[in-house]
């Protein structure tokens, strides 16, 4: 145990230098993102899905694509729309006229990293098919079954729920999502010269890949492996218990988002080449990991402001 | 959300919680309450029980207020109102019950345990006894595990477990009780006037006395009063106890007679021999006379006088239990000479009353040479004829009773000898009178103390010899000498009902009877007697001479101030969460020097963001917070082979760190 993990963290002190260097080319790409930027590299590595919640023309899209790229990955996008069914993501099965025989088309979802954009504009029914896949990472069709090629990652977008002809993801199976942030604009400065600065597909197509995706996967198994102590899993229990003891967020947070915290976490940590998760990386994965699980039923204050208010109301211990 | 769950309706359990604790305050109200009532009180909480069980709908609001008017009217009926103790406990009971019928949120069974604290105050109107007073500790147990349990957010405690947590904090509560207790500013006499407790005659001696009046007194084993010597107790043939003296004779009955009694001379008596000093725990008998040993002298105790009767009369009837001390003298003489209304009050005898006796008396006395002849040969008539001394004896004819006494039936108690002897001596001139009272008492070998029980009652004769004032006869020592030298239970005739029965006779059980009294009178002296002289004394004792009311209040403020202090502080220490890691305690004597620099460090402020946050704001002390920072975090949070290294660095650099 404690020579594998002296070797995990020999691993991770080699492939940090990877992980910077994949971040510093999506900081090249994405401007004045560096902290979402670093959630959607640690919710890779954490065996997550993504959850990009924000308004048209912020750079969603472009994320997914320049992260695919970066992390040597195949890409596939789809559109959501009211319109679409699952075997429009998972394939159908043709009729062939030379074999004489049924064969299954591979959908778009067979690839190693799925945007579904604007995911809530699908009927509950597709959507489903979809989050299905994405815990299972496996497809059936006529009595069988395929596999999806490894990693898999889906990075769903959504508008904001109050939008016209949405059908707002229940509370359920938003859970499926390790992760939801939102961009929002870059600021000023960025701003301008993202506007002055080169197209940013062309930027993309230039962009080398930095890992392979054997090596992505060799660091998505050395997540578990970042050391927790008996005081952060204390500080995790108290924040958890805070979200229960709250009126305003009942039930709660539930063990399965406590996992969730905690993977998050030290994906976090390997990204800041801790070997060790530290309070910091608790507080800096909870308002990504635990705001979307938990119904606001006062809907005044945003995620953020609540996340910030629970993470100071609870001290660490 | 939090509100939607308070007002979810009441479960099963709480219900059961609520049950069994009013049931707890119920027992001490229940030999008091009419029949109807418990069964009524029951009936509704098994019934809002069985809702509960069934989840079923509340009784609908015109059913609960039809109830409700009906359950008052047949209280109103039952006790003829709703003041005083008993018809208020009983509508309280009996609008309980109804209001389970109507518990519906946590604030519901919130009232009605609060209630129960007040049933469980109510009892002690009734009865202050020491065993009432354990009872309703645990009662009030019961109500507070049950106040617990209904309070608590979240799932019931297990039953053992609540019951833990009552008896702490009942525990908690103790230095504080007893401060009250101790300091409470008191009041001579009650502490509030209360009601009398209609219809419920007070035992004890009375004013009259007819054949059968003290014969039915001995059957009561209650205590009349608590004696306690100083030195060694007199012998059982001088405890004559004195009572109310009877000096009027209407041929059945003998009462005090209306005529007024003033203030005895006390130059008069001629008091000899050794005194006797003793202190006497009256048990409230409502009447106006005090009980002492025949016959007590100066100093009188407070508030008495002694009549010309030689009875000592106190201004009010007794309610409260009271304690004085007394000054006898056994052997004594009333000098000088009765007058002549005097002689003929004492020797005034209905004429056509039993007129066998007054023949019989007259024919004694024309055989007898002098007075003492004749008091001897009445003596030596009931003791040689066969005359029976017995607690039943046969029914006598009323309109003669003496007669029928004397010739026919030949058996009594006490006063049939005294009161046929004290016709036998008025019919023959000479002046007599009955003294009612006790005789004897029972030491009790744990408290050295004497009980004296409403069974030693007794009657006994006084006559006035010229030369030597009035002479104490009793008849019963003629009939029956044991009654006198060893107490009523070896006097009896076999198959009399005795009083105190087993008891009595097994030795275990008397000695457990004896420590039971001794428990009692300890606790009327020293809880229920606790009155204004023994709070100065005890004041005293810690060199508070007399304080004023106000200063009373300020120290139990300041002590009831410091008991909680105590309190909090012993709890605070319990209940902080145990610091097991010495990286952290060494951390938070860090982060104590930052406040004391004026840094202030949020509660949920991680190590690092610290550290960066303070390497800003002053780089002075950058590398000194780093060293701290990096050795906490390795000793806390990293996965390390050398803890013991670190946290010796961590250490050194808290020590050494100076903002």
């Amino acid at each position: 145990m404690n020579q594998a993990s002296s070797n995990a963290a020999v691993a991770v002190d080699m492939e940090v230098e990877v992980l910077h260097k994949a971040l510093g080319a999506l900081n090249r790409i994405i401007l004045d993102k560096d902290h979402q930027l670093r959630l959607c590299v640690a919710c890779l590595l954490a065996r997550g899905h993504l959850l990009i919640e924000d308004v048209p023309g912020v750079g969603k899209t472009t994320l997914a694509h320049a992260l695919a790229r970066v992390m040597g990955l195949s890409y596939q996008r789809i559109q959501f729309t009211s319109d679409l069914l699952p075997a429009d993501i998972l394939g159908t099965s043709i009729f062939e006229q030379d074999s004489r025989r049924f064969r299954f088309h591979k959908g778009p979802v067979f690839t190693q990293l799925m945007l579904a954009d604007e995911i809530n504009r699908a009927t509950p029914k597709t959507q489903s098919a979809l989050l299905e896949v994405m815990e299972e990472h496996q497809v059936t069709a006529d009595g069988d079954t395929y596999r999806l090629p490894e990693p898999f990652f889906v990075i769903g977008t959504q508008n904001p729920t109050s939008h016209i002809g949405t059908f707002p993801l229940p509370e359920s199976q938003l859970d499926r999502f390790l992760m939801r942030i939102s961009l929002g604009f870059p600021g000023q400065l960025l701003e301008r010269e993202l506007i002055q600065g080169n197209d940013r597909k062309e930027m993309i197509a230039q962009t080398a890949a930095v890992l392979a995706p054997d090596q992505l996967l060799a660091l998505q198994k050395l997540v578990p492996k970042v050391h927790v102590s008996p005081a952060l899993l204390d500080y995790l229990q108290a924040l958890i218990l805070h979200t229960r003891r709250l009126p305003e967020l009942a039930p709660g947070l539930s063990p399965r988002a406590a996992i969730a915290l905690l993977r998050a976490a030290q994906a976090w940590a390997m990204v800041h080449g801790e070997t060790a998760v530290l309070p910091e990386h608790l507080q800096a994965v909870f308002p990504s990991v635990a705001m979307h699980r938990l119904a606001l039923t006062d809907s005044s204050t945003t995620a953020t402001d609540f996340a910030q208010a629970i993470l100071e109301a609870v001290a660490i211990p | 959300m939090a509100r939607a769950r308070q007002q979810a309706s009441l479960d099963a359990s709480a219900i059961a919680w609520v049950t069994g604790a009013l049931c707890a305050t119920l027992l001490p109200h229940a030999p008091y309450l009419p029949v109807w009532v418990l069964p009524m009180f029951l009936l509704s909480a098994g019934w809002r029980l069985w809702l509960a069980r069934k989840s079923s709908q509340l009784p609908s609001r015109w059913l609960r207020l039809l109830l409700a008017m009906l359950a008052f009217a047949l209280v109103y009926a039952s006790q003829r109102g709703i003041s005083g103790v008993a018809a208020g406990t009983t509508l309280l009971v009996v609008m309980m019950g109804l209001k389970m019928l109507e518990a519906r949120t946590r604030r519901d069974t919130i009232l009605l345990l609060v209630l129960a604290y007040f049933l469980i105050l109510a009892a002690f109107l009734r009865e202050q006894g020491p065993m009432l007073a354990l009872y309703q500790i645990l009662a009030t147990w019961a109500v507070t595990t049950a106040m617990l349990q209904v309070t608590r957010s979240g799932t019931f405690l297990p039953a053992r477990e609540a019951a833990g947590v009552a008896g702490q904090l009942m525990l908690y509560t103790l230095p504080v009780t007893l401060v009250l207790f101790l300091l409470f500013p008191r009041i001579p006499g009650p502490f509030w006037a209360l009601p009398s407790t209609s219809g419920s005659a007070v035992t004890g001696l009375s004013d009259e006395m007819t054949p059968g009046t003290i014969a039915q007194l001995s059957q009561s084993d209650a205590v009349a009063f608590r004696v306690t010597f100083e030195g060694k107790a007199p012998p059982s043939s001088q405890l004559y106890w004195r009572g109310p003296v009877l000096e009027k004779f209407d041929g059945r009955s003998w009462s005090q007679g209306n005529w007024p009694s003033p203030a005895m001379d006390i130059s008069r008596i001629d008091y000899r021999g050794a005194a006797i000093r003793y202190t006497v725990s009256l048990v409230p008998h409502d009447k106006a006379w005090l009980l002492a040993l025949d016959l007590p002298a100066r100093p009188l105790p407070a508030d008495a006088r002694l009549s010309r009767r030689l009875q000592l009369e106190t201004l009010k009837p007794v309610r409260d239990r009271l304690v004085y001390t007394a000054l006898s003298y056994p052997d004594y003489q009333v000098l000088g000479s009765l007058s002549e209304r005097e002689r003929a009050l004492f020797t005034f005898l209905p004429e056509r009353s039993n007129p066998r006796s007054q023949t019989l008396a007259r024919t004694m006395r024309s055989q007898a040479s002098t007075e003492q002849a004749y008091i001897q040969a009445v003596l030596n008539k009931f003791n040689r004829e066969p005359y029976v001394y017995t607690l039943a004896p046969k029914r006598l004819d009323m309109r003669n009773p003496s007669d029928d006494f004397l010739f026919n039936t030949r058996e009594g108690f006490c006063e049939f000898y005294a009161s046929s002897f004290a016709l036998m001596m008025r019919a023959a001139g000479i002046p007599s009178r009955v003294v009612t009272g006790y005789q004897g008492g029972e030491l009790n070998p744990f408290g050295d103390y004497m009980i004296v029980r409403q069974s030693s009652a007794h009657a006994w004769v006084e006559v006035w010899l010229d030369n030597r004032g009035w002479v104490r006869v009793d008849p019963t020592a003629a009939v029956a000498p044991e009654r006198i030298r060893r107490g009523l239970p070896d006097s009896l005739r076999l198959g009399d009902p005795l009083p105190g029965g087993l008891l009595r006779s097994v030795p275990l059980l008397a000695d457990m009877r004896m420590a039971w009294d001794l428990a009692n009178a300890r606790w009327d002296e020293y809880v229920l007697g606790y009155g204004p002289e023994l709070q100065m004394d005890l004041l005293s004792r810690f060199g508070l001479n007399m304080p004023t009311p106000l200063q009373l209040v300020l120290l139990i403020m300041s002590l009831v101030a410091f008991f909680l202090l105590l309190l909090s502080l012993y709890l605070a220490r319990n209940y902080r969460p145990r610091i097991s890691d010495p990286a952290l305690l060494l951390y938070r004597d860090f982060l104590r020097k930052l406040e004391k620099a004026g840094l202030h460090v949020a509660v949920h402020e991680a190590p690092g963001d610290l550290a960066s946050r303070l390497g800003r704001l002053r780089p002075d002390i950058r590398t000194q917070v780093n060293n701290v920072t990096t050795n906490y975090m390795l000793a806390r949070y990293r996965k390390t082979d050398r803890y013991q290294l670190a946290l010796e660095q961590l250490r050194n650099a808290v020590r050494a760190f100076k903002p």
